[in-house]
């Protein structure tokens, strides 16, 4: 008979244990596992061209263009149509990405750590917002940017973290998020804070390693423009802190949760490589004005690996005022993270909550207890206008589907309850 | 037409902001509305929303107002975005609720020494989440009906093994150490103990030893299959088995329909066996004599009155007597109004206060039909439309389903009331009105407000009868409850079964 | 005897269900946490294999 709460607390242990420090920078094509020349990663479980939402199409259509791979949108369109491009989901490399979540090869990616198990993760650099690549963009100014991110913000973050990781110094990520979590952020849709204290930590080995002021300068107003600049560096820290906890027999910790704009996917430690997917679901937010609820696209982004980490909506009595985006009160933000307890294997060591008298966040889902109570978790995300290239369009919480965590419970069952 | 303008020197987190924009768009001739601080992205979002902001010297620290409206409101909608940034319309003052887990692991995360499940969730699931609340060693109060037999007799066998108490299925009241659980009166405790297959009749005894100045400190329910064969009486002896061991209760009274001879003979042999006078209140039954110190009653308010008389330590046939002669000078009250012509129609709240106004009334009148009735011979074709003498039980299920419980809200009720008493051929409606915890907050303002409007048009050709079961303690307040019914000209009786005599003398 | 503490304890109650109860023992100053029950997402036959598994794991 198999020991389901003795397996899980063998993977919470595993994530607890984590210390993901960012250890570098490199091109995705030449540091990312198994990343092909013709190859685009993506945000979610597996998906085909036709199955796609307006904003991936969009994203892939920009980094085609940005990659020379096609010279016009029609033609980008056309070449991946004929399956001309290989597609693979990000976290089948030890990669994430936020909403759409390409990464091609040439793009610049952050290289997270994790110390306790080796294992590293991957992320490229945070654009910014309005029109930008990740929410299907692909305008001229889009591929401008993202030149200028490979040709200007990365060398210079490179030379920083470098610097900082050559002298004993690299910077932890786990110790920011711990910190920012005391600050207001929640890492998921709020990380201002948790930027503000990267470029704080980074910025004498900025300096250091510089010698280029005005590339310097640009680099600085950037990340300074850039309140969600930290979320990608979160994504990746949660990405390597979790990984290890899969594979374990008999676990019901679920280690992956992701969209990709059609489809919500998870993935479970004890239940091998099986995507348990389910549509996404079509976000009930707070919009932007001038536009409105038809106007949205279903959920998108590996950004649910904050919440799979044990922060974001799971935190998000940490971040009271995010909770107006659904005309509550903070203390439906409070509600949200008590819910979240309901589902999870235990607290977090280190991620807490000073409203709560520093109790530790909920942490690892247990997918046999969403199934069972009915309570299926919580994300507070961004959310992309269904068309490629218009942007996001609002912000909010949403609630994941279901039948993704029933799927899974019922593939538990019959492979670890019947004989 | 749009106006833009520009407060400097604030902050406001841009949460906020999309509120008050959002509340602006609400407002009737609001074609657009966008507040932001002046920051580089977003001027640009605001001019890609279509607002000039041309000309303008803009800083970060500056607070943007853009709303495009007809012309003649515009000055009120910017008004009205400075008062929404200063005063939101969305903050509430007070505490809001707190928070309610959503499984049973959550709510003993929370509340670790629970002892006992309330459940009134639907029947289909409610056996199954009895079981997980007896697995985690909690004592279940089934509210719930629609219960399979097969699963309430599982349930009860793994409790007894366990030593853990399941009061029902269909259980809609009890009391433990004086604190009342689904409905319950606010009556004192005492030196009684009750267990009960039956809801009302529980709280009709309850209620009229409250009346006697006599306390109750538990009433446990059983439900009512409890006492048939197939269960066996398992809480029945359970409660018994409790009551007997405790040393709050001088005396067990029991209140319910006659059980099956086999669980009948089991109670009567552990309560001679035991230490404690008891009463044993079989509603209808036909036991006669008394066995003291184990008296038998056939009626609700006897139960009460003989169980007094046992506290106090003085004659319960003395204590009979004087009900017997309470019910006789009904008579006289009734020949006040005149001898009424037409039939009798109950309409009832409480399942076995129905079925002891049909017991007395049979036996006064003849044959009463009803939706749940003594004689299957007089079951209504259709409950909606009465025959003769009858009395409806709008607790029974073919009511209750998709609708409140008739003590929780009597609307159905009441239209019913109104229907009847145009009725020519109608001469007395009888009638419950059931209070304490759990129900309606003013069930006499429901069922007055309809009286009242009827009698305008049917004058006094209708009498109405009815009793009010509850103590002043109760959250509806007995007595004011009674006045508002008597200020519609409602004849109020002492006890159900007054009430149910009442209204057979004023029909003979 | 798990009655016994029952009766001589008072009530202390989880309730699922109807929330007007769980507002009424709150009048009544007793102890009680309020379910916002929901069935589960699982099949009755599955929620039950479930269910001993946690029985049988519990330690």
């Amino acid at each position: 008979m198999v020991d389901v709460d003795k397996a899980n607390k063998e993977a919470l242990e595993r994530v607890l244990s984590a210390r993901p420090m960012l250890a570098g920078m490199g091109k995705a094509g030449e540091v990312i596992p198994k990343m092909g020349e013709r190859m685009l990663l993506h945000a979610g479980p597996p998906i085909e061209w036709e199955r796609m939402s307006g904003p991936l199409k969009g994203a892939i259509i920009g980094a085609m263009l940005y990659e020379g791979w096609a010279s016009t949108p029609e033609e980008a369109e056309k070449m991946a149509s004929k399956g001309e491009i290989e597609f693979d989901p990000c976290h089948h490399h030890h990669a994430v990405g936020p909403m759409a979540g390409v990464i091609s090869p040439s793009m610049p990616v952050f290289i997270v750590e994790n110390k306790t198990f080796n294992n590293k993760a991957y992320v490229t650099q945070n654009e910014g917002l309005g029109k930008v690549l990740r929410y299907g963009a692909y305008s001229q100014e889009v591929i401008d940017r993202l030149r200028w991110m490979e040709k200007v913000l990365y060398p210079v973050l490179n030379a920083g973290i470098k610097r900082a990781y050559d002298s004993d110094n690299a910077i932890d990520l786990k110790n920011l998020i711990a910190q920012a979590l005391h600050m207001g952020d929640e890492l998921h849709n709020r990380n201002k804070a948790a930027t503000s204290l990267f470029l704080r930590t980074l910025f004498p080995y900025l300096v250091e390693s510089s010698n280029d002021n005005k590339a310097l300068a640009e680099v600085v107003r950037f990340l300074d423009s850039n309140d969600h600049f930290f979320l990608n560096l979160g994504m990746a820290a949660a990405k390597a802190s979790v990984e290890p906890a899969h594979g374990i027999q008999g676990s019901s910790y679920v280690t992956i949760m992701a969209r990709n704009g059609t489809d919500f996917g998870i993935k479970v430690s004890g239940l091998g490589d099986e995507w348990f997917t389910a549509p996404a679901a079509v976000p009930k937010v707070l919009l932007f004005p001038g536009f409105k609820p038809e106007d949205v696209n279903p959920d998108i982004g590996d950004s649910a690996i904050m919440e799979t980490l044990g922060v974001g909506a799971f935190a998000l009595a940490a971040a009271p005022a995010i909770v107006q985006f659904i005309g509550g009160t903070p203390q439906d933000a409070v509600n949200y993270t008590l819910e979240m307890y309901e589902i999870t294997v235990s607290e977090n060591n280190m991620f807490n909550i000073p409203y709560l008298n520093f109790r530790g966040t909920p942490t690892g889902i247990d997918v046999l207890k969403v199934a069972e109570t009915g309570i299926s978790p919580v994300l507070d995300t961004g959310v992309a206008h269904k068309q490629p290239g218009v942007g996001q369009v609002g912000a909010g919480i949403v609630r994941t589907p279901i039948e993704a965590f029933v799927k899974a419970a019922e593939n538990y069952v019959e492979k670890y309850l019947t004989e | 037409m749009q106006r833009v303008e520009v407060v400097s020197g604030v902050y406001y987190d841009s949460v906020s902001l999309m509120r008050v924009a959002q509340e602006l768009t609400k407002i009737d001739g609001v074609i657009d509305a966008t507040l932001n601080m002046a920051t580089e992205a977003n001027i640009k979002i605001m001019s890609a929303a279509g607002f000039d902001l041309s000309g303008l010297d803009l800083r970060p620290s500056d607070l943007v107002i853009a709303v495009k409206a007809k012309e003649e409101i515009i000055d009120d909608v910017i008004a009205k975005a400075k008062e929404y940034l200063s005063n939101p319309p969305w903050k509430t003052t007070e505490i809001s609720q707190q928070y309610f887990p959503k499984s049973l692991n959550g709510a003993l995360s929370m509340l670790p020494e629970a002892n006992l499940a309330l459940i009134s969730i639907a029947g289909q699931y409610a056996g199954d989440e009895a079981m997980e609340c007896l697995n985690k060693g909690l004592h279940v109060m089934l509210y719930s009906d629609n219960v399979p037999l097969a699963k309430e007799i599982e349930l009860k066998n793994m409790a007894k093994e366990k030593g853990l108490l399941v009061m029902g299925p269909d259980c809609g009241t009890a009391v433990i150490k004086g604190i009342g659980l689904g409905f319950a009166n606010a009556c004192p405790v005492g030196p009684v103990g009750m267990v009960a297959a039956a809801g009302t009749g529980l709280q009709e005894v309850h209620v009229q030893l409250a009346h006697r100045g006599i306390g109750v400190m538990h009433a446990i329910g059983t439900g009512g299959r409890d006492v048939k064969e197939a269960v066996g009486g398992i809480t029945s002896l359970m409660g018994i088995e409790a009551l007997l061991e405790s040393d709050d209760v001088k005396v067990i009274v029991m209140v319910g329909k006659p059980p099956a001879p086999e669980v009948e003979k089991k109670i009567f042999e552990r309560l001679s066996s035991g230490n404690k006078p008891a009463v044993l209140g079989y509603i209808g039954g036909e036991l006669e004599g008394d066995r003291p110190p184990i008296y038998f009653c056939k009626e609700l308010e006897e139960t009460a009155a003989v169980a007094a008389a046992v506290v106090n330590g003085t004659d319960p046939d003395l204590a009979r007597k004087d009900l017997s002669l309470k019910y006789e000078n009904l008579k006289e009250l009734a020949s006040h109004f005149g001898k009424r012509k037409g039939y009798l129609r109950g309409l009832y709240s409480g399942g076995t206060l129905c079925y002891e106004a049909q017991l007395i009334a049979s036996k006064l009148l003849g044959p009463i039909y009803s939706n749940a009735p003594l004689d299957g011979r007089y079951k209504l074709s259709d409950s909606l439309k009465s025959i003769g003498n009858c009395m409806v039980d709008y607790g029974e299920d073919e009511f209750t389903q998709g609708r409140l419980h008739p003590m929780m809200d009597s609307t159905f009720r009441a239209k019913r009331m109104i229907e009847e008493a145009k009725d020519d051929e109608v001469g007395v409606i009888l009638f419950d009105c059931v209070l304490g915890y759990g129900c309606h907050e003013s069930p006499a303002d429901q069922l007055a407000s309809s009286i009242s409007q009827v009698k305008k048009q049917v004058g006094d050709r209708v009498i109405f009868v009815g009793y009010v079961c509850g103590v002043e303690a109760d959250p509806q307040i007995a007595s004011r409850q009674r006045k508002i019914l008597e200020d519609v000209g409602v004849i109020l009786a002492d006890s159900n079964a007054q009430a149910a005599r009442l209204a057979c003398l004023l029909l003979q | 005897m798990a009655i016994k503490d029952l009766l001589t304890n008072g009530p202390i109650v989880v309730n699922i269900g109807i929330e007007q109860f769980y507002h009424d023992l709150k009048k009544q100053d007793a102890k009680v946490v309020h379910v916002d029950w929901r069935p589960s997402a699982l099949k009755s036959d599955l929620l039950s294999k479930l269910r001993k598994l946690r029985e049988g794991g519990a330690e």
